[in-house]
């Protein structure tokens, strides 16, 4: 287990490995998403307070949920990079900031649009969520324009993991804030005790949509990733193999 | 066109549908244009350095 984690934090092995996988993971993302749109736009009934505005939550609930993802994968990845040193976990965080900060955007927007026709209004400062969600779009901001201000590769990664480990502190405040506080949110729908809140035929759609995304993210952060390891290791024999082949051959 | 209609609610959930396909596109360009980027401007450097040896 070791010896492949080890061999695997090893940028071009990485590197390599990646290529293979991100097709895997998009020809699989595509087939989840494809199921979980026709499911729940055209197969899923009709919620019987909120009519077919529910449908909205197929693209909701799975960008919220990866906004998450993303800034709990920055996060851990920061702090192995800071505590271990390792070059390719500063890779990873820095390569899911951008993708976070998407996901964070998507979630706020469909939940802002959802919130039209269900509330009454497009943004409600009073709700704890809603806030904490947008306070984890300007950490992702923050995160990135902090590495865009210090050259110095190494230096920006422990600046920045710093700022991804404190800011985590966001991440149990945002999933548990509609139990904490009162919200307009309502409360979990998957995973609460007693089972899930939602009939089987909305669920199914659903969970697709959030293990299409899963793997969507993963294919999208691999391929940033990769981009990330080429740039930090530009100076490597490995990498003039790569890109000059010809004259490495001659 | 009923199934459009959505109730009185399509426009707020197509908006939706279409906002998240764009997020979706804009990343993924993003991510191989950056690639590409990078790998353009290593290119460029090492074949300066041959020229310059």
């Amino acid at each position: 287990m070791w010896k492949f984690l080890h061999k695997l934090a090893s940028p071009p092995h990485f590197y390599d490995l990646s290529a293979k996988i991100i097709p895997w993971f998009s020809v699989g993302a595509l087939a989840f998403i494809a199921y979980g749109t026709i499911a729940g736009l055209f197969f899923a009934p009709a919620d019987y307070q909120q009519g077919d505005a529910f449908r909205i939550i197929y693209v909701h609930v799975p960008a919220a949920y990866l906004s998450m993802l993303a800034y709990t994968a920055m996060a851990v990845s920061a702090g192995i990079g800071l505590i271990w040193r390792m070059k390719l976990a500063h890779a990873v965080a820095a390569a899911a900031a951008p993708l976070g900060a998407w996901f964070t955007f998507l979630a706020l927007a469909t939940g802002s649009i959802w919130g039209r026709p269900m509330w009454g209004t497009w943004w409600e400062w009073g709700d704890p969520r809603l806030t904490s969600e947008l306070i984890m779009l300007f950490l992702y901001f923050g995160y990135m324009a902090l590495r865009g201000a210090i050259d110095d590769t190494a230096k920006a990664d422990r600046a920045s993991a710093v700022l991804a480990l404190v800011g985590a502190v966001n991440i149990p405040i945002i999933h548990f804030s509609v139990e904490w506080w009162s919200s307009l949110h309502q409360g979990p729908t998957l995973v609460r005790e007693g089972g899930p809140a939602i009939v089987p035929a909305m669920m199914y759609p659903l969970l697709a949509m959030i293990i299409g995304f899963s793997l969507l993210f993963a294919a999208l952060l691999l391929a940033r990733v990769r981009s990330e390891v080429l740039y930090r290791e530009r100076r490597t024999h490995w990498v003039r193999k790569l890109l000059m082949p010809s004259e490495e051959s001659t | 066109m009923e199934l459009f209609a959505m109730g009185e609610y399509g426009p707020f959930v197509w908006s939706s549908y279409f906002l998240t396909l764009v997020v979706v596109i804009v990343s993924a360009v993003q991510a191989r244009q950056r690639h590409r980027q990078i790998a353009n401007g290593i290119r460029q450097r090492l074949k300066a350095e041959e020229t310059n040896e």
